[in-house]
């Protein structure tokens, strides 16, 4: 997926998320935690400040929420503290995109045992 | 997936990777006197030290939400204590299930400027947050004091100050706030938008105690008793920070009904900008290191539409 692609579905889903607050019946709804499809799921974090994370995977796949809490560390360790990123622009921090890397591989041998 | 407890700032202190205290100092120290060499001016140094702070708040706030594990409801009990310290006490209606404010009181009572000052109790929340920041990234204990009776300012008083070792003020530098960058770094954490809960006002509002087994019953005059049974014993009292408690009953954990009683919460990106400056600087004499921090307002989040009126 390129960059534009890639920032389409973010400003996508941030509109949606956004507005799945106002739509709620519930009150105090903080948004779509997980959106389920025929082909895919998709599952957001939100941060306390608002940054959300999201990860799409195969359906039924289990246990995305820690591994998206693991992502926000990654973020706030390789993202936030490069003195060159600048806030808000699209992330393009190598160390970052390595250890996420890492992350998700682990995170698929865990789970599959591959 | 169960909800993980907060992290003390001792837990967390002890286990991120840790730099001697010594480059730290002299690290800082350095970047004060090249400061003061480009600038001149020591007003302008202050400035650059705050603006510096401001860069780094904004990006620690992040860390300090994923390593601490501050959950989204920070307190139910910090809300509704918040709320009570606003209801004066002859508006109250109280009962055996709770507390009521009497109805037609209740729209006079929450205004659009009341629901800005019932937004506090997210600031309330993020300064009793700030003491497990400090310790986590400074190893400092530090303590939140001095709340005014608004809610809207408070102080922070640091025990100790890693910036400040082996430093002495000389004459030609009286007007510098050598660690101006805490005042930068705690006003860029709390500026980036932390999740608030904001009160839209109803005409009722009730809180509830979670068990039943509160009895109670007001000794103030003047203040309507709605009784049922069980009769209540106890007295109930505001005290000095105005907040309702109980004496000789059992109090368990407040709970504000929310969907029962029309009182709606939404949770809204709150953006708070404060104001914080030194109150006391050892560097220039004083006992300790205090800062005040000041809420200026709550800037909410615009939505990335548009509302058609």
């Amino acid at each position: 997926m390129d960059t534009n692609d890639s920032l389409r579905v973010a400003s996508l889903w941030h509109s949606m998320h956004a507005i799945s607050q106002q739509l709620s019946p519930v009150a105090g709804c903080s948004g779509i935690e997980l959106l389920e499809a025929d082909t895919f799921d998709l599952h957001c974090f939100q941060s306390l400040t608002g940054t959300k994370f999201f990860v799409i995977c195969e359906p039924g796949t289990q246990q995305m929420e820690s591994l998206l809490k693991v992502i926000y560390e990654l973020y706030t360790d390789y993202v936030l503290k490069n003195p060159f990123y600048e806030m808000e622009m699209p992330i393009r921090c190598e160390l970052f995109d390595i250890n996420l890397t890492q992350a998700i591989q682990k995170d698929r041998v865990a789970l599959l045992g591959r | 997936m169960a909800p993980v407890a907060p992290r003390s700032g001792d837990a967390i202190f002890a286990n991120v990777e840790r730099v001697n205290a010594e480059l730290f100092t002299l690290t800082y120290g350095a970047i004060v006197r090249q400061l003061l060499t480009d600038l001149e001016e020591v007003e302008e140094v202050n400035k650059q030290l705050d603006q510096m702070g401001y860069n780094i708040g904004i990006r620690l706030i992040d860390e300090f939400l994923a390593k601490s594990n501050v959950s989204r409801c920070i307190d139910f009990k910090e809300t509704a204590e918040a709320i009570a310290k606003l209801i004066p006490e002859d508006k109250l209606v109280i009962s055996s299930t709770g507390i009521e404010v009497r109805e037609s009181d209740a729209d006079k009572l929450f205004s659009g400027h009341d629901l800005q000052i019932a937004a506090l109790d997210k600031f309330l929340a993020c300064m009793s947050q700030c003491k497990v920041g400090f310790k986590m990234f400074l190893g400092v204990t530090a303590s939140v004091t001095n709340w005014d009776a608004d809610g809207t300012c408070c102080s922070i008083v640091l025990e100790d100050n890693p910036l400040v070792d082996f430093v002495e003020l000389p004459d030609t530098c009286q007007g510098l706030y050598y660690c101006n960058i805490l005042s930068g770094v705690v006003r860029g954490a709390l500026e980036m938008r932390v999740e608030g809960k904001v009160m839209s006002p109803r005409p009722t509002l009730l809180v509830k105690w979670s068990g039943s087994s509160v009895p109670f019953s007001p000794h103030k005059k003047g203040v309507e008793r709605k009784v049922t049974s069980p009769r209540p014993t106890g007295c109930m009292r505001r005290d000095l920070f105005g907040t309702l408690s109980f004496h000789g009953g059992i109090c368990n954990m407040w709970r504000v009904d929310a969907a029962q009683n029309g009182l709606a919460f939404t949770y809204l990106q709150v953006s708070m900008k404060t104001e914080v400056t030194w109150a006391r600087d050892m560097l220039r004499g004083d006992d300790a290191f205090e800062l005040q921090v000041k809420l200026l307002k709550q800037v909410p989040e615009e939505y990335p539409y548009k509302d058609d009126e």
